[in-house]
């Protein structure tokens, strides 16, 4: 199981996109399509088995196992998601929107906005303490 | 060298005990501003107050209390100088720090903008144990508001700073400019010292950065989105 990195990453759902903020490292990316459906399921607390059952069921156009393993292996590296073991999803999984099943899961990473994000303090505020990390 | 050319803009909210040290920190230039302006961005503390006393010759402006960008862009508004150099009221320049970016400007004619390089240090009148505490970073590359030199011909041609966001203003702004597609020169000097204190004003509700973050990202993507 898997869940996300914060407090270093936040994202939001715009309709049926995602967008992921590293305000830690000034990155940020955007998904769609299987994309944001898988990231919805793993940050839930869904596990890879499930989601590429799910991506089965819905009649995805892709190998969905090396697609979701692959997609994961990313989202990790990118640290966007961290290994949580025993973590549990809440209920049954839902199943995956009809349409869009011909892509497989993809996120995009964009650091052009990485030194005018880094130079900002806000980057270093810490909830608690404010600004600059206390140690 | 030639004096005379640059109004150096200090917005100020409140920091009536660093104030005068930014103050003569732009009057020991060894290129002599034209003009210093002290935005009083509506100061309970008797921070322009305290600044106008130390120095006579500074310039005041003040405003009902709006935010930094507006503070910014009314001291901007009303430079006499051909150049803007901004100035927070509680952070510190290097004595060549406008000498080598005018020089940068007149070696460069396509340049409408002159950064350099910022680092940030801890306020000395603060305990040693408090100081002990900060983590600080290391030297950055100033895409910073005190750290630039511009035309106020191409300052006014952007805009100005965004008065509607609170956060990242600096960044919006940075943004606009590379649309606008301003030849900026990075100077690889550490020109400038960013103070940490106790009273930096910075936001610290997560929600609003949180906000302010998917709020700048939403725009700049769509933005790209839509070419």
């Amino acid at each position: 199981m898997y869940e996300v990195n914060a407090p270093d990453i936040i994202f939001e759902y715009m309709d049926c996109n995602l967008i992921v903020i590293d305000g830690v490292e000034g990155l940020y990316y955007a998904s769609g399509g299987t994309g944001a459906e898988v990231f919805r399921a793993l940050e839930a607390g869904y596990g890879e088995d499930e989601i590429c059952a799910a991506l089965k069921n819905a009649g995805a156009g892709f190998d969905a196992d090396r697609a979701v393993r692959q997609f994961i292996r990313q989202l990790v590296d990118y640290r966007i998601l961290r290994e949580a073991p025993g973590r549990k999803a809440p209920g049954d999984f839902p199943p995956f929107p009809a349409d869009g099943m011909d892509q497989p899961p993809a996120i995009t990473r964009f650091d052009d906005l990485q030194e005018l994000l880094l130079i900002d303090p806000i980057h270093q505020v810490d909830v608690g303490e404010g600004w600059p990390f206390v140690k | 060298m030639v004096n005379g050319s640059v109004s150096v803009v200090i917005p100020v909210y409140n920091n009536e005990k660093y104030i005068g040290e930014a103050v003569g920190s732009a009057l020991s230039q060894s290129c002599a501003p034209l003009e210093i302006i002290v935005v009083d961005d509506g100061s309970t503390d008797g921070s322009a107050e305290a600044a106008a006393k130390a120095f006579p010759g500074v310039r005041r402006v003040t405003l009902p209390h709006s935010g930094v960008s507006r503070a910014r862009n009314e001291g901007a508004r009303a430079a006499r100088g051909e150049y803007i150099a901004f100035l927070d009221a509680d952070d510190l320049w290097e004595k060549d720090k406008l000498e080598k970016q005018l020089e940068a400007m007149r070696n460069n004619p396509e340049a409408r903008i002159v950064l350099c390089r910022l680092r940030d240090f801890v306020s000395p009148d603060l305990s040693p144990e408090k100081r002990a505490s900060y983590m600080l970073k290391g030297e950055k590359t100033g895409y910073h508001a005190g750290c630039m030199l511009i035309r106020k011909s191409d300052f006014l041609e952007t805009g100005g700073f965004p008065e509607d966001r609170a956060i990242f203003e600096s960044v919006e702004w940075f943004i606009k400019v590379r649309e606008k597609g301003f030849t900026t020169i990075v100077l690889e000097e550490l020109l400038m010292h960013r103070r940490i204190h106790e009273n930096n004003t910075l936001q610290k509700d997560k929600k609003k950065i949180d906000e302010a973050y998917f709020s700048l990202i939403r725009d700049w993507l769509g933005k790209k989105g839509g070419g």
